[in-house]
């Protein structure tokens, strides 16, 4: 499969796959894509002010974490609501069709914020 | 550095068999069919491979039948030997872990009236020759065992299943495209053998069949009559002439290359060692093959940075656009722990392949291996 030079960055290079104290998490499982990811987050009045992935699975979904992160720091929640798998892959320059797993990590930050209400 | 580590799928053509069957495409063009001198050139041309293939695996020219490959072969052998001897039906034994080429073949005759026996094999990946007699039944009228797994590269006990099959009179058939040009393979131990040209450094779109004299075939593809009835369609000259030009040079190297071969694979299994967590998935596999798998790495992702780093080597267990995780059947079949099958890639090595390639590759393996698990 061919990947542009984004793509890569995010895969090769993530700066997100890191340790965080975090204030939130989530995890979303695809088990017949065998990809799992989880999100943490630290908040602080309705800002991510830190951001952090574990991820384990295909390279789409590795991306798409890292992707998801580098959106999302030091974004509003309200910003967060806003983002869709369409902002995800533009950021990942992957338009391939398919490939549901790319959904994982953004639902996966969406599922870790969904308690704190704005 | 680009890397070439996955000469299971297909090899580069040898710069001497490019020439060659470059000289055939220009100036022995005729179509061995023909009458005219043209055309007998490139009858002589297409004879010599022929005997040549022969002496490759012991057997005579005249049980030498040229194809378009692995795939073609694997179909004729078994849909026309079925066609010929047994049309109303009858047993198969084959296995849970072969190419789809015989695998797909085996499920089209279940639903036309046959019954088929897949044979499960060991964790090693293996098939054992005490369960081919146990399934053999009074109405089996053919085998077809491969020769080498083309993911595991496991070599499987062909000698003994040759000798059960003899025992019993069972018409026993071998996809050899994984061997071939890899391990001496003596062709009177079956009855039909497969082999693919791209498999043993010349070009796709040429294989061969060998079957016995003592075997009969119908055609399944029919026309003007070629490769004495049983394979129609014009002569494919320079396909035959680079594949016994590879085989030659094959021959003419064998001690050398393989034991380099050999030496190269023994360097990347100490630096797996040195990597914690993994497990080589097969034992008793060719010189040129490893399968193997590092817990907590899916095989596409690792593979994957493999290839952004410029080396090439394959994984069977991978999502596609449209498909949910499709994982090897080979590897499901040796019932492999899941990290095992989902994390497993496929290094197979070649004679073009170089010391340096392999430092290169080891040092990039052991970096992305680190990286990935921390992520």
């Amino acid at each position: 499969m061919a990947y542009s030079e984004r793509f890569k960055d995010l895969f090769l290079n993530p700066r997100y796959a890191q340790d965080i104290g975090y204030t939130h998490t989530a995890e979303v499982v695809y088990p017949e894509h065998g990809d799992r990811v989880r999100i943490f987050v630290k908040i602080e009045n309705y800002l991510i002010r830190d951001i952090a992935f574990k991820a384990s699975g295909c390279p789409r979904v590795i991306a798409a974490s890292e992707a998801v992160c580098r959106l999302a720091n030091g974004r509003h929640i309200d910003f967060i609501k806003t983002l869709n798998e369409e902002h995800i892959r533009q950021e990942m320059e992957f338009f391939d069709k398919g490939f549901e797993c790319i959904r994982a990590p953004l639902e996966a930050l969406k599922k870790a914020i969904s308690k704190i209400e704005s | 550095m680009r890397v070439y580590l996955d000469h299971a799928a297909t090899t580069p053509v040898f710069k001497q068999v490019a020439e060659e069957v470059t000289k055939v495409f220009t100036e022995n063009f005729g179509n061995a069919s023909s009458l005219h001198s043209h055309g007998q050139e490139a009858k002589q041309i297409y004879e010599d491979a022929r005997t040549v293939i022969a002496n490759f695996i012991n057997a005579s020219a005249d049980e030498i039948f040229f194809t378009s490959g692995g795939t073609e072969s694997d179909n004729i052998a078994i849909m026309g030997f079925l066609k010929a001897n047994f049309p109303q039906g009858g047993h198969i034994i084959t296995t849970q872990i072969e190419h789809p080429a015989v695998l797909e073949v085996a499920r089209y005759l279940q639903s036309h009236g046959y019954d088929v026996t897949y044979l499960k094999p060991s964790f090693e990946g293996y098939v054992l020759p005490e369960d081919f007699e146990k399934a053999i039944r009074k109405e089996t009228v053919l085998a077809s065992i491969m020769w080498v797994n083309n993911e595991t590269g496991v070599i499987q006990p062909i000698d003994q299943i040759s000798k059960i099959a003899r025992k019993y009179g069972i018409t026993l058939h071998s996809d050899a495209v994984q061997a071939i040009g890899k391990i001496k393979i003596d062709a009177s131990l079956v009855d039909m053998l497969s082999a693919s040209g791209h498999k043993f450094y010349a070009p796709k779109g040429c294989g061969f069949l060998y079957v016995s004299k003592s075997v009969n075939l119908d055609p399944i593809i029919l026309g003007g009559g070629h490769e004495k009835g049983l394979r129609s369609g014009t002569e494919n000259v320079p396909g035959a002439h680079g594949m016994a030009v590879a085989l030659k040079t094959i021959d003419s190297n064998y001690p050398d290359w393989s034991t380099k071969v050999r030496v190269l694979r023994e360097k990347i299994l100490a630096a797996i060692s040195q990597i914690p967590e993994h497990h080589i998935n097969g034992t008793q596999s060719i010189f040129s093959h490893i399968n193997v798998s590092f817990k907590g790495i899916n095989g596409e992702t690792l593979a994957t940075a493999l290839d952004m780093h410029g080396i090439s080597v394959s994984t069977a267990s991978a999502c596609s656009s449209h498909h949910k995780m499709t994982r090897s059947h080979v590897l499901e079949a040796m019932d492999l722990s899941d990290w095992m099958i989902d994390g497993a890639i496929r290094i197979t090595l070649g004679y073009d392949n170089t010391e340096e390639e392999i430092d290169y590759f080891i040092q990039i393996l052991s970096e992305q291996v680190k990286r990935l698990r921390k992520i």
